[in-house]
């Protein structure tokens, strides 16, 4: 059983959005789910998102769940005001 | 019969430097990969009527470069070759270049020949190899290969000029899509893909924004950053900031009422450096909510695989719904930072899009690409080209009579230049001209002196003719001043350039907004204000406006905003030099001063006081000199110059704010508003500027220093005084301070005390020249002629300053 390693995400810059890029390239090349904690996240911003976007369209198409932890209510926030939630698996309503 | 060419030189040096000034323009709007052809043919045109004249008058060095210019030029006209960065940066040489070579021939002296070969030899080889195609884009980044390149001038940001400035060159484009041009590391150096900012690494590229450091002589722009468009803005008279946004009507009341509760649709797709040039979408909609509820739907249609994104190139696009009512305005307000970093359309909800209603922002492409013309059909090659809403909306902002035409296509709103007829004529005649009208004014001034005297009816009817004499004589003498007077953006129009330029080096982002470039003030006034012009915006840039990362820091914009107004104010024209930067740093200023003498340990200074401090000569608080400027010898030249002209300089500055430099000028420098006095029989004209005081001193209230020097008490100073009749050999109605007047003058940043017998009244006087009539006087500037025609000698004050200074010594 392959045991699942916790993507805890923090606050990025444009300057280290480089280092979330390349982990979540990795995570990709794994199998199951990708437990995802948001909790350490107070600002988010639109390159974090887009990237967790399309994090979470590919790992759907590899028929694995993006499995949200913790909470962040300036991350769904976030999301929402984008038009992402649905894409990156949150609560649209939230 | 031999011809004398040499009659002819000055004229072609005159009308090529004035071709220079024009391309130069040109150049700074041309786009990136976009085929502009009217642009061109100007440059073309310019360079051509160069070398026909340089050929004509045996300028062969002028001649050969000018061919390969042309030739370059040419390609580019005829679609051969497409605009690229490296070649606009090559372009822009040239016109350097070819100004040097100008100067040398006029001045005949030798041309810098190695620097004429080297760039001689780039022009060849850009035509040689027509590699001016497009950025080349790693395959990662085809995506984003829309918003590589800008034009240089997006390269380099956006200049911010006031809509009808024609004059005003430096129409820069977009902000660079540098950064997403930069990320694409695959790019080859010095291609295209350089255009604008970085040929850095995206990541070294993210760190400074924008300006990193340059690959290749493509240097990474500096930024002048696309401005906010106000929306709806238009040229006024004060000379607004920034045109309406190509093709943006103005909403309507009606259409404003008519659907107010339908909200707006919002169709914002941000170009690929967008997120690189400081702006973020969420902020942008957090603010839109301001305005009413919003719904978006995110448009994730060219977001590639994680894999191969790019993750500081924006992908997403969006269509927004906003339920409020708001105006439209109100709307393209909060877009205004991304303007020229995206495409924005905004209608009603079911409103057909009209042409009008475009985008401030490239066409859209396909996948990502880019840059098309502005509001133009979807460019599919993808051709880089990232002309800006501001490009558009400054290069529509033609001279103030045409109106700016909503781009459509690749319609760049084209700046049309009004062919006004005009006649060359020589500043002798002018000046002649004028030297005349003043002595008109003088004896009309004569003639109502003596009529005054005069008694009976037929008194009453001359003095009724000489009333009616001197206001024809008042309006012909204000017609005959204008014709000296030039706009300002004759000394506006360097600084698009100049700022673009020392923001790349400097690795800032700047923003430069003009207005009131119409204003007028006299051409010796405008010729010797653009120095000073020059040292405060430099040093605006280097010591004012912060690094992007610092601004971000403090939760300012990433680009710094440099402004220039000009406005009439009374008699007096006004200039400010106005920046959003750190402000001066009082404290440092202040200790800097103690430890050089200038002020006493316990000495309490006004803001005001300590600000005045950066005017004296070589001070200066910089960490470390560089070639911008920290040697600590601009400000006080600032001073002198102005002071020079006849005006003056006042500084506000707010730490963490920015500072704010006003420079008060008289409009013409022929006639002077002065104040009478009475030495002994002789009447002396004081110029105002130069009164701080007047005020009558008592013996006691002075001290004697050694020799003869009297000084005395003021406002916690010891000034020294002047005896006028002593220095000039008159003999005074009184030698007993307390039976005259003591006028307090300053000049050069000293302040002296000038014992008068009497004040006599102020007025505005026509200057004559010392010089050319009779010869240089120690403090003496000029005289006048009075109403009842005698002659009252113009006080110099920094004049009387030094010969007292030398009789004290002596």
């Amino acid at each position: 059983m392959t045991s699942v390693e916790l993507l805890r995400l923090n606050d990025c810059t444009m300057r280290s959005i480089g280092g979330l890029h390349q982990e979540l390239v990795r995570r990709l090349s794994g199998t199951g789910p990708v437990p995802v904690d948001r909790t350490d996240i107070q600002r988010p911003n639109t390159a974090m998102l887009q990237l967790l976007a399309a994090f979470a369209r590919d790992l759907r198409a590899q028929s694995r769940p993006i499995e949200w932890r913790g909470e962040s209510t300036a991350f769904d926030r976030a999301a929402k005001t984008l038009g992402l939630s649905a894409t990156l698996g949150l609560p649209v309503d939230g | 019969m031999t011809l004398d060419l040499a009659q002819f030189h000055e004229s072609f040096f005159e009308e090529s430097f004035e071709a220079l000034d024009a391309m130069e323009a040109a150049l700074l709007k041309l786009d990136v990969g976009v085929a502009d052809h009217d642009g061109i043919n100007t440059i073309f045109r310019g360079a051509h009527s160069m070398k026909g004249g340089a050929a004509m008058l045996g300028f062969a060095d002028v001649t050969s470069f000018t061919h390969t210019l042309e030739t370059l030029l040419d390609e580019l006209r005829s679609g051969k070759m497409q605009v690229s960065a490296p070649t606009l940066d090559c372009l822009l040489k040239s016109v350097d270049v070819l100004r040097e070579m100008l100067t040398a021939v006029r001045a005949k002296k030798p041309v810098d020949a190695q620097r004429v070969a080297d760039l001689q030899f780039d022009l060849e080889a850009i035509v040689a190899r027509k590699d001016a195609a497009p950025p080349v884009v790693a395959p990662a980044a085809a995506a984003a290969q829309a918003g590589a390149p800008a034009t240089l001038a997006a390269a380099t940001g956006q200049v911010v000029v006031p809509a009808g400035s024609a004059a005003t060159a430096g129409h820069a484009a977009a902000p660079a899509a540098s950064a997403a041009a930069a990320a694409h590391a695959a790019a080859p150096a010095g291609s295209a893909a350089t255009a604008g900012h970085a040929a850095a690494p995206a990541a070294s590229a993210a760190a400074v924004g924008h300006a990193a450091a340059p690959a290749t002589a493509a240097t990474a722009g500096g930024q002048i950053a696309a401005p906010a468009t106000p929306a709806g803005a238009t040229n006024t008279g004060a000379g607004g900031t920034v045109s309406a946004p190509a093709g943006q009507p103005p909403s309507s009341s009606s259409e404003h009422a008519a659907a107010a509760d339908a909200g707006w649709i919002i169709e914002f797709k941000p170009l690929p450096h967008l997120l690189l040039q400081g702006n973020d979408p969420l902020a942008i909609f957090a603010a839109l909510k301001e305005l009413g509820r919003v719904e978006a739907s995110a448009d994730l249609s060219v977001l590639p695989p994680v894999a191969k994104l790019d993750p500081q190139i924006c992908y997403v696009s969006w269509q927004l719904h906003l339920h409020g009512d708001c105006s439209r305005e109100q709307v393209e307000e909060t877009f205004d930072w991304t303007t020229g970093d995206c495409e924005l359309h905004i209608e009603r909800p079911g409103g057909a899009r009209s042409p009008g209603e475009v985008a401030v922002g490239a066409a859209p492409s396909e996948a990502g690409a880019t840059v098309g013309a502005i509001a133009g059909p979807a460019s599919a090659s993808g051709a880089a080209a990232a002309p800006t809403a501001a490009a558009a909306s400054t290069a529509g902002a033609a001279p103030p009579a045409q109106a700016a035409p909503a781009p459509t296509g690749a319609d760049h709103s084209k700046q049309v230049t009004a062919e006004s007829g005009s006649i060359r004529v020589g500043i002798d005649k002018i000046d002649e001209l004028i030297n005349t009208v003043g002595e008109l004014v003088i004896t009309q001034a004569m003639l109502s002196e003596l009529g005054r005297g005069l008694e009976g009816s037929a008194a009453e009817l001359l003095r009724s003719g000489l009333s009616q004499l001197e206001r024809n004589m008042r309006q012909l003498q204000e017609s005959v001043m204008r014709v000296r007077m030039l706009p300002i953006s004759v000394a506006f129009s360097r600084f698009p350039r100049m700022v673009r330029d020392l923001a790349q080096r400097l690795n800032k982002k700047v923003e430069l907004k003009l207005a009131g470039e119409q204003t007028e003030l006299d051409k010796t006034v405008l010729e010797k204000i653009g120095d000073p012009l020059v040292h405060l915006v430099r040093n605006s840039i280097d010591h004012g406006i912060e690094i992007p990362e610092i601004r971000t820091a403090a939760g300012k914009a990433p680009f710094g905003t440099i402004s220039l107004n000009a406005y009439h104010t009374g008699g007096h024209i006004a200039v400010e030099v106005s920046d959003d930067g750190a402000g001066l740093d009082k404290a440092r200023i202040l200790a800097k001063a103690r430890s050089r003498g200038l002020v006493g340990a316990n000495d309490v200074l006004t803001d005001d006081q300590i600000h005045d401090l950066i005017f004296l000569p070589g001070f200066s608080t910089a960490e470390k000199t560089t070639d911008v400027s920290g040697r600590g010898v601009g400000m006080d030249v600032v001073k002198q110059r102005v002071k020079e002209l006849g005006g003056s300089v006042e500084i506000s500055s707010e730490r963490g704010h920015g500072s704010r430099f006003l420079i008060t000028l008289p409009l013409t420098l022929s006639i002077v508003d002065g104040q009478s006095v009475l030495v002994g029989g002789e009447t002396y004209i004081v110029p105002l500027t130069s009164i701080i005081e007047s005020l009558q001193l008592k013996p006691q209230n002075v001290n004697r220093l050694s020799g003869a020097c009297e000084v005395f008490s003021f406002r916690g100073d010891y000034l020294p005084l002047v005896r006028l009749y002593d220095l000039f050999g008159i003999e005074p109605r009184s030698r007993a301070l307390q039976e005259g007047l003591v006028v307090v003058a300053e000049g050069d940043g000293k302040r002296v005390g000038l014992f008068v017998d009497e004040l006599l009244g102020q007025q505005q006087v026509v200057i004559k020249s010392m010089e050319s009539n009779y010869g240089h006087i120690d403090g003496i500037s000029g005289a006048t002629i009075l109403g009842d025609g005698s002659v009252a000698l113009i006080l110099d004050v920094p004049g009387l300053i030094r010969a007292a200074s030398m009789r004290v010594a002596a």
